[in-house]
């Protein structure tokens, strides 16, 4: 993959508020032909990052590359490769879907009437686009925000939390779209969410961030692995401090949160029976295992641990 | 450059989309047609020029009648007799007639002869007596020297001396040139008879028939138009009295000419000048016509206010909150792009709304009134008189007078462009609008006239001072102006002054717009 130039070059970004920083220093690369996610709790600068991308604000420092255009030189033929919703799509209400896509289709070049309706028909609203917008399910207009994003045929497409609004079927189509998109018509597309599940379904690579740093990039293939291979077992023992040093001792596992009545480890589904078993057998006296439920931004933090670097 | 036209129509399309603005442009479109309807049904119709019947045939053959009856025979009072004069030391002789009668009669004799030389030789189908001027007062100046000269011949043969001969001969003379004057319609013969009327010699009324004969060389002009021309004469030679003693007659205490009042002065005796050569006198149909259309066009641009202020305080703020902007900001579109489009958008509504407002306004009162109601503007440049047509005048006084609107438009934008919140930045300009004059009344309470002019308001209301001949359309005068609109400062300054005004809201909000972070 990074033998191709990359659709998105973020270098450096950096943007604060006042005193809050909202991103910090943050680089990565999207490519053609990839469905890159974005991933990280409300709040962790994803959309931050998105609007600087898209001109929206003004990063303090850094810079942004887009199909090989810096945006602060080429301003305009850069944002002519992209395309994008972020956040809620914004239409003009008081008019018809038909006329807000030719509205938009006049600031591109060499987009054809023919290809509004290519885009309609792509996201199934053909029939509706005569209607004013404020008639418009939430949904709808994500499903018109996608048609807009997508009118001139971009080699980048930016969409923040695209499935806010969609029934499941619309989420599947949306996936189908983004997949066909990126893979058959090798553009690079990606795409913000706090839903871990939702990025599992759709993206090749995923980058995760929280308060306004690089947490981590990585491949769908190897979160899974991770993911399916460290779960974290509470487990509850007479002795937590002991038992945690005889498991050390035996395994190389990671241990965390020793307390008096327990304490967590990071085993996968198919080891944390010769953990137990070896607990028994050193005395321990086993009161409760209990497979922990952890919120999204614990469980990446766990999976990743912080370990892979970013490249 | 393909950028900005397509963002423009975009904004077009935007706000011909919005309900608000057509309705407030019917209410204009409708305040435009029917205003003019409504006033000039007010009015009472013109009635035209009377034909005073009192001057016809018959009526003077009835009061010769009537007055033949009363004196009965008049050879019995009068004698004509071949009389010998001295004169100039030499001794003349003279056919002379003695009326040997009391003052009343003398009076009643004469008039009894004037009707019936009227009846016996003047062409009343021809020139009607009350139809010209030149009827009306060579009849005067016949009937005022016919009776001098009765009251001359009622002195009897032997008292009559050089001095009567003579006032004889100079009232003879008068008689001749007055019955040459009105016989045959002899506008020459008239100014001739005036030269010697002493009574009339005013020191501008022979100048003023002989600018009249210049333009009536065939005295085919009525009473009234004369009269009108004669007003026109009075005003420019009051104005040449003003330019020549230096002082204004006009206002509560007269005023010393400044050296720009006396150019004014100047070019405004010239535009009266020219008026006058022109035939374009004071008509009180021109007045109202012109009154209708502009008080409609005042009612009008109220609502072209409430439109244009609306369109400029949303346009920005209100793709801010609803979040539209966003469409416009993923485009490949520069900022300063964006920001131009919606600018030109205002200024094509703010052009097209006048046009539109003036235009149906004037072709309205057009349409009541007849094309001859309205008069070209008239104005001095490098000392000839140029004139702009009613229509382009109309449009251009609009524009001028429209100036502070765009300020307000302006700061509307400005706001626009600042805040979130379109209410703000409606409600701001539209109160900017009403309390224009506030500051100016607030500082003028206290006497502080210097730091009046200084202020927005005194420096964008321009209108008086490049349309400074405005008055003379309609009128002979210039009102004389004691509003805020007389600041001491030029033209240029208030020009220079606004237009930095102008630059710096621009600035403003084209740096508030184009820096800002969208979120």
């Amino acid at each position: 993959m990074s033998d191709k130039e990359p659709a998105l070059r973020i270098q450096h970004i950096t943007k604060t508020y006042g005193k809050k920083t909202a991103v910090s220093d943050v680089s990565f690369d999207v490519f053609p032909g990839e469905v890159f996610g974005f991933l990280g709790p409300n709040g962790a600068g994803k959309t931050t990052i998105i609007k600087s991308v898209m001109g929206f604000i003004r990063p303090d420092e850094g810079t942004v590359i887009i199909n090989g255009y810096n945006t602060k030189k080429d301003y305009e033929k850069a944002m002519a490769t992209i395309g994008g919703i972020v956040e809620n799509p914004e239409m003009y209400t008081n008019m018809s879907a038909f006329q807000n896509l030719k509205m938009y289709a006049k600031l591109h070049d060499n987009v054809s009437e023919e290809r509004i309706y290519e885009v309609l028909d792509l996201v199934g609203l053909r029939e509706r686009a005569k209607d004013p917008v404020k008639k418009y399910s939430l949904g709808m207009k994500q499903r018109i925000g996608l048609a807009q994003a997508m009118l001139h045929k971009p080699k980048l497409l930016i969409l923040d939390e695209p499935t806010n609004g969609l029934d499941p079927a619309g989420i599947h189509q949306l996936r189908d779209i983004l997949k066909k998109y990126a893979h058959e018509d090798g553009a690079a597309v990606m795409v913000s969410s706090h839903l871990l599940s939702e990025m599992q379904m759709m993206c090749d690579r995923i980058a995760i961030i929280n308060h306004g740093k690089l947490i981590q990039i990585c491949s769908l293939d190897d979160l899974t692995n991770q993911a399916s291979a460290a779960s974290i077992y509470r487990i509850k023992t007479s002795d937590p401090k002991k038992s945690a040093e005889i498991l050390a001792n035996t395994f190389e596992y990671t241990i965390n949160n020793i307390n008096e009545t327990s304490f967590d480890i990071e085993v996968d589904e198919a080891n944390i029976n010769s953990c137990v078993r070896t607990l028994v057998d050193n005395g321990s006296d086993i009161l409760g295992v209990q497979k922990v439920e952890t919120s999204l931004e614990d469980a990446f933090l766990q999976i990743t641990g912080g370990g892979i670097d970013v490249e | 450059m393909n950028k900005i036209l397509a963002l423009y129509s975009n904004e077009m399309l935007k706000i011909s989309k919005r309900l608000s603005v057509w309705i407030v442009s019917i209410l204009m479109l409708v305040i435009a047609v029917l205003c003019p309807i409504a006033f000039s049904r007010t009015e009472s119709s013109f009635s035209d020029e009377h034909y005073d019947e009192s001057y016809s045939k018959e009526a003077f053959t009835k009061r010769r009648d009537s007055l033949s009856q009363q004196l009965g025979d008049t050879s019995s009072f009068v004698q004509h007799s071949t009389v010998q004069y001295s004169f100039n030391g030499k001794s003349v002789e003279l056919f002379s007639t003695y009326l040997d009668a009391d003052e009343e009669t003398v009076e009643l004799y004469s008039s009894l002869t004037i009707y019936n030389t009227l009846l016996s030789s003047y062409d009343f189908d021809k020139y009607p007596i009350f139809k010209t001027w030149l009827s009306m007062h060579a009849l005067l100046n016949y009937d005022k020297a016919h009776d001098e000269l009765c009251v001359l011949n009622s002195v009897p043969f032997n008292e009559r001396d050089e001095e009567w001969f003579k006032a004889f001969n100079t009232t003879s003379q008068l008689l001749e040139y007055a019955s040459s004057a009105l016989f045959n319609h002899n506008y020459q013969a008239y100014y001739e008879s005036e030269k010697i009327n002493i009574e009339n010699y005013r020191d501008f009324y022979l100048p003023m028939i002989e600018k009249i004969i210049s333009i009536d060389p065939q005295g085919e002009l009525s009473v009234e138009e004369t009269g009108k021309l004669e007003q026109l004469f009075n005003k420019i030679y009051t104005y040449q009295d003003e330019l020549e003693y230096g002082l204004l007659s006009e206002g509560e205490r007269p005023r010393i000419v400044t050296s720009a009042k006396r150019e004014e002065l100047q070019d405004t005796i010239a535009i009266l000048n020219y008026k006058f050569e022109h035939l374009q006198t004071y008509q009180a149909e021109n007045d109202l016509a012109h009154s209708v259309n502009s008080i409609t066009i005042m009612l009008g641009r109220y609502c072209l206010i409430i439109i244009l202020i609306l369109i400029a305080g949303s346009s920005i703020a209100q793709e801010m909150a609803t979040g539209s902007i966003k469409s416009l900001i993923i485009a490949p579109v520069r900022r300063w792009k964006i920001f131009l489009a919606k600018l030109l958008s205002i200024i094509t509504w703010f052009i097209a709304g006048s046009v539109l407002l003036v235009g149906i306004s004037t072709l309205v009162t057009l349409a009541i009134f007849g094309s001859h109601a309205l008069p070209n503007y008239l104005f001095v440049s490098g000392g000839t008189i140029q004139s702009i047509p009613y229509f382009l005048y109309m449009i251009l006084h609009f524009f001028v007078d429209s100036l502070p609107l765009f300020v307000y438009l302006m700061i509307a934008f400005m706001i626009s462009c600042l805040t979130k919140n379109t209410g703000v930045a409606v409600g701001v300009s539209i109160g900017m609008v009403l309390s224009v004059n506030l500051p100016s009344l607030i500082i003028s309470m206290f006497g502080e006239k210097n730091w009046i002019d200084l202020l927005p308001s005194s420096n964008m209301t321009i209108t008086k001072r490049v349309f400074p001949f405005a008055d003379l359309m309609y009128s002979d005068d210039l009102m004389i102006s004691e509003s805020f609109e007389i600041t001491s400062h030029t033209l240029q300054f208030s020009l220079i002054y606004v237009a930095i005004l102008i630059f710096i809201l621009f600035m403003i909000a084209y740096d508030a717009f184009t820096k800002k972070d969208i979120q």
